[in-house]
């Protein structure tokens, strides 16, 4: 997906970052060991949060243990093992990718058109596979991307309608738990969503408005150049609300373990990344460029 | 209950320090920082529960004496103030009741648009999470009738977040930022008084 939620390394415990390092590759090898090897290229930090908060939702944990991958074939790796909460973030990750893609198709022209053609068409079987594990949830994909491709025609000058199709799009992710924590997370996932989408549209600000794509920051403000300058502190309070509402759902979560790492990528992580990209700042690789590191 | 593992402290914990506990989590939990927001039911749940296992505590050490546990205020977050006409007093019941979709049909359907209804479009969006249009239909509220205490507090209440819990995602690390600097600037005073012989 986007890769904005993350965590900020230097405030991590020594074993924080290395269980979220055994989560992602935990999910890695779900992915692979359910929809094969092409799937994991799409693995993202965003699927890792919600690995990490299902996770932790969970009573029951499912334990470590390490083995080698492709990416480090000498050396094994602590990796969390399979359990139901890393096999359904594979299913929404395979699904996400799946639909993300088909929305690039209807976008854009030219090569990158025909790459996604490509792509979509390789992705099929896993695809396939993941709707059959998850129909209403792909269902309620299909119809979300569907309603924000309608908005994105018509141009819509608004903030919160794209954002809201997105953010039902991450709330319907929340797998099927006790009412209250259901709720909880429903709440949780739908500010994700919003955050995300919105987040995303700052960051692609300059790219839209030379390529004339939609991009709703420039339409609800009437933005002709980039630079986010002039309406930065409107666009941190929004984002800054949502961030908020992301906050007190978590703290009514009852967490089984994974607390500070998760209260890291909730309180720091998720405010810094929105800081970077309001001011210009962000990069996508968070400035490291290793396999799987933070 | 445990009133013990609610607070998080064991019997063995000093009367201060579950004073600090109970403190600690019913800032957290307070309805202040749930106002407008879905999940208020389940915060007063837990505050509610945190009150009393803070006054089980505290009558127990102190045997009859009542515990002063801070007194629960009932927060609806929104309070009917104004009957206005027929229609808008029916879409504030269904705000309160917490239908929202009934709400906004009821308000695309109206013919007029007044400063109260952008006030009550505008606590829809707020409900929604749909932040930037509640902040759009409050201004146009506020504008429309500035005299007005009730759509003023509303968009006060919007722009402020819910400051109670000490939560200000962007402002952290601009206060730490500050905190550094003023360490720095400690440490370098220290410095330079210290080689001086002061």
């Amino acid at each position: 997906m986007f890769g904005f939620i993350r965590p900020v390394k230097p405030e991590l415990r020594v074993r924080e970052v290395d269980r979220f390092q055994a989560v992602y590759c935990g999910l890695c090898h779900e992915i692979k060991r359910r929809y094969g090897r092409m799937q994991t290229w799409f693995l993202s930090y965003d699927m890792t949060f919600l690995a990490l908060v299902l996770g932790a939702v969970t009573p029951d944990d499912p334990g470590t243990e390490t083995c080698r991958c492709d990416a480090s074939p000498l050396r094994k790796k602590c990796v969390c093992r399979s359990s139901d909460a890393l096999a359904y973030t594979a299913d929404v990750s395979v699904l996400l990718v799946y639909h993300k893609t088909r929305d690039t198709i209807a976008d854009e022209t030219g090569v990158k058109r025909l790459a996604a053609r490509a792509l979509l068409r390789l992705m099929r079987p896993a695809y396939r596979r993941a709707s059959a594990a998850q129909p209403a949830l792909d269902e309620t994909m299909r119809t979300c991307l569907d309603e924000l491709s309608a908005l994105e025609q018509a141009r819509t000058p608004s903030l919160d309608r794209p954002a809201d199709t997105f953010a039902r799009l991450l709330a319907a992710a929340v797998p099927s738990c006790e009412a209250n924590t259901a709720r909880i997370l429903r709440q949780m996932f739908y500010h994700t969503g919003r955050w995300l989408y919105l987040l995303d549209a700052c960051a692609d600000l300059a790219e839209d408005l030379a390529s004339g794509a939609y991009n709703p920051i420039a339409l609800r403000f009437g933005l002709t150049k980039p630079g986010l300058e002039p309406v930065k502190e409107q666009l941190e309070h929004t984002l800054e609300r949502s961030l908020l509402d992301i906050h007190t759902a978590c703290q009514l979560l009852t967490l089984y373990r994974d607390q500070g790492l998760l209260k890291n990528m909730i309180d720091l992580g998720l405010p810094l990344v929105t800081r970077q990209v309001l001011d210009g700042t962000y990069q996508s690789n968070g400035g490291h460029d290793q396999h799987g590191s933070l | 209950m445990d009133p013990y593992k609610v607070l998080g402290v064991t019997p063995q914990t000093s009367d201060d320090d579950v004073k600090r506990a109970y403190r600690e989590l019913a800032r957290k939990y307070h309805p202040d920082n749930y106002v407008n927001n879905p999940l208020a039911d389940l915060a007063e749940a837990r505050m509610k529960e945190i009150n009393e296992a803070y006054d089980m505590i505290m009558n127990e050490r102190n045997g009859a004496k009542k515990a002063g546990a801070a007194g629960q205020q009932a927060y609806g977050g929104y309070q009917q103030r104004q009957s206005g006409t027929g229609i808008y007093s029916q879409v504030r019941s269904a705000i309160n009741a917490g239908n929202l979709s009934m709400a906004e049909e009821l308000l695309s359907r109206s013919p007029q648009r007044d400063a109260e209804w952008y006030f009550l479009m505008g606590t829809v969006y707020f409900r929604k999470g749909w932040y930037d249009e509640a902040q759009r239909c409050y201004m146009q509220a506020c504008s429309m009738d500035p005299s007005n205490a009730e759509y003023r507090s509303a968009l006060n209440n919007l722009n402020m977040g819910a400051s109670y819990g000490g939560y200000r995602p962007m402002d952290s690390v601009n206060a730490c930022d500050c905190c550094g600097q003023l360490i720095c600037l400690q440490c370098m005073l220290n410095c330079c008084c210290g080689g001086g012989g002061c």
